[in-house]
């Protein structure tokens, strides 16, 4: 692949929207000599070099150290400017791609929230806080909470978040399953599934307990089961070696 | 961004599947399964190895549930419902889209086996793609294509709430919501 062809192709393409093809041909044929040749992009402060850089790190850089060149750079920039200029919020994604712990401890934990005065911006900000959030990290959420008053649309969008990801009591999960048992309903199981199923910690609750909470499986037993709502997205589940709930798929 | 004749018509003249994404997981004893399992992660992720070809022609049964799919390496997969183990969302593309890994290494070999490319129930999908506390932002959301069958009308605050996410999508960085149709058989 010609690296400058390639580029141009890149920049027609993304005239015209998101560069797909281009992406597309990046994961098909990425070498090190594009690498070399992005990175130059790079360093000439080009941000459109980054979303094709974020494409080759998930790939897999062939380049030694290249992914902690980039990283830090990626970091650098998030740490100065997030979430004021426009490229930060893209530089986070990329961070949080590359390394989500280290992304999600910075803006869970390290940084202080500001008013921010464009809807846009603290809309990417409620929607980035809130999937850091959503496996169950407290510190993330809290901050979702912290964030002072939110222009526009965002501070809908912040309550929403906040609520979706508000842990059950388990009052409210019992009451849920008992009515997802009666009815199927596709969206009690989503709802049981986002708020309950999938941030349960590894090794804390038995598969068994919790066909008995959702019912009868459609498919399979204590090891695998599989629920299939009335119309929409399926529930798949599986046991760890000691019978607790291993892996889960809602799909 | 949406296209504006899609968008202010809103009806999409095609018969085909409602809405799709993409969420692949990979190989776990041989078989493709959408279980985030420790020997496994997202097909997109594996780019690099394995067989590639591109999807030519997404075939779609009338209930709205793809039925198969034509690849460019020669391949046709057939679904067999019978034969239906794993997959719950099925086929998340569209015709001249890249696949790649584990996918068609998979598919290759087989016309029939452990694959599932069902259909989705579209307000529901949007329910879930609204709520932008289940990691609106991952990387599993590559692609969003809306499509929908013959005669089918989306609901104008869809199209409002759509362009409002491809917005927060493109700031973000990540690739924009599509409208889009898929070819029918």
């Amino acid at each position: 692949m010609d690296p400058s062809l390639f580029w141009q192709e890149f920049l027609e393409e993304e005239q015209a929207g998101y560069p797909r093809k281009a992406l597309a041909a990046l994961r098909a044929g990425a070498s090190a000599s594009l690498e070399q040749w992005l990175r130059t992009k790079w360093l000439q402060a080009d941000d459109r070099a980054l979303i094709l850089l974020r494409e080759l790190m998930i790939v897999g850089f062939r380049t030694p150290g290249m992914k902690d060149e980039f990283l830090e750079r990626v970091e650098r920039v998030v740490r100065a400017e997030y979430p004021e200029s426009a490229r930060s919020l893209k530089y986070f994604t990329a961070w949080s791609d590359g390394d989500k712990e280290a992304a999600s401890r910075f803006l869970g934990a390290e940084w202080h929230p500001v008013a921010i005065g464009s809807e846009l911006t603290a809309s990417v900000v409620v929607a980035q806080l809130a999937g850091l959030a959503r496996p169950g990290n407290e510190v993330a959420r809290k901050k979702l909470e912290s964030l002072p008053l939110l222009p526009g649309r965002a501070e809908e969008e912040r309550r929403e978040a906040l609520a979706s990801l508000r842990p059950l009591s388990e009052g409210e999960i019992r009451e849920l399953a008992s009515k997802w048992r009666r009815s199927r309903s596709p969206d009690l199981l989503a709802r049981l599934y986002y708020r309950y199923i999938a941030a349960i910690p590894a090794k804390t609750v038995k598969m068994k307990d919790l066909l008995r909470l959702l019912g009868r499986p459609d498919i399979g037993d204590q090891r695998e089961a599989r629920y299939h709502p009335n119309g929409g997205t399926a529930l798949f589940l599986c046991a760890d070696e000691e019978g607790y709930v291993g892996p889960r798929s809602f799909a | 961004m949406l296209d504006p004749a899609v968008n202010a018509k809103v009806t999409v003249q095609q018969r085909g599947i409602v809405y799709v994404a993409i969420e692949f997981f990979g190989d776990v004893d041989g078989h493709l399964r959408p279980f985030p399992a420790a020997n496994s992660s997202s097909w997109l992720s594996k780019a690099g190895g394995g067989n590639r070809g591109e999807i030519i022609e997404l075939v779609l049964a009338l209930n709205s549930t793809i039925r198969g799919v034509r690849l460019s390496n020669g391949t046709t997969l057939v679904v067999n419902r019978s034969n239906v183990h794993g997959l719950g969302k099925g086929i998340f593309t569209t015709a001249g889209d890249v696949v790649e890994g584990d996918l068609i290494e998979s598919l290759g070999g087989s016309t029939e086996r452990f694959i599932d490319f069902k259909g989705i129930d579209a307000s529901f999908e949007l329910v879930q793609l609204k709520r932008v506390g289940d990691g609106l932002l991952d990387r599993k959301y590559e692609d969003f294509i809306f499509v929908a069958e013959e005669g089918v009308t989306f609901p104008g605050n869809w199209i409002s709430d759509l362009q409002r996410l491809n917005q927060i999508f493109l700031a973000a960085g990540r690739p924009e919501i599509r409208f889009g149709s898929v070819a029918g058989f």
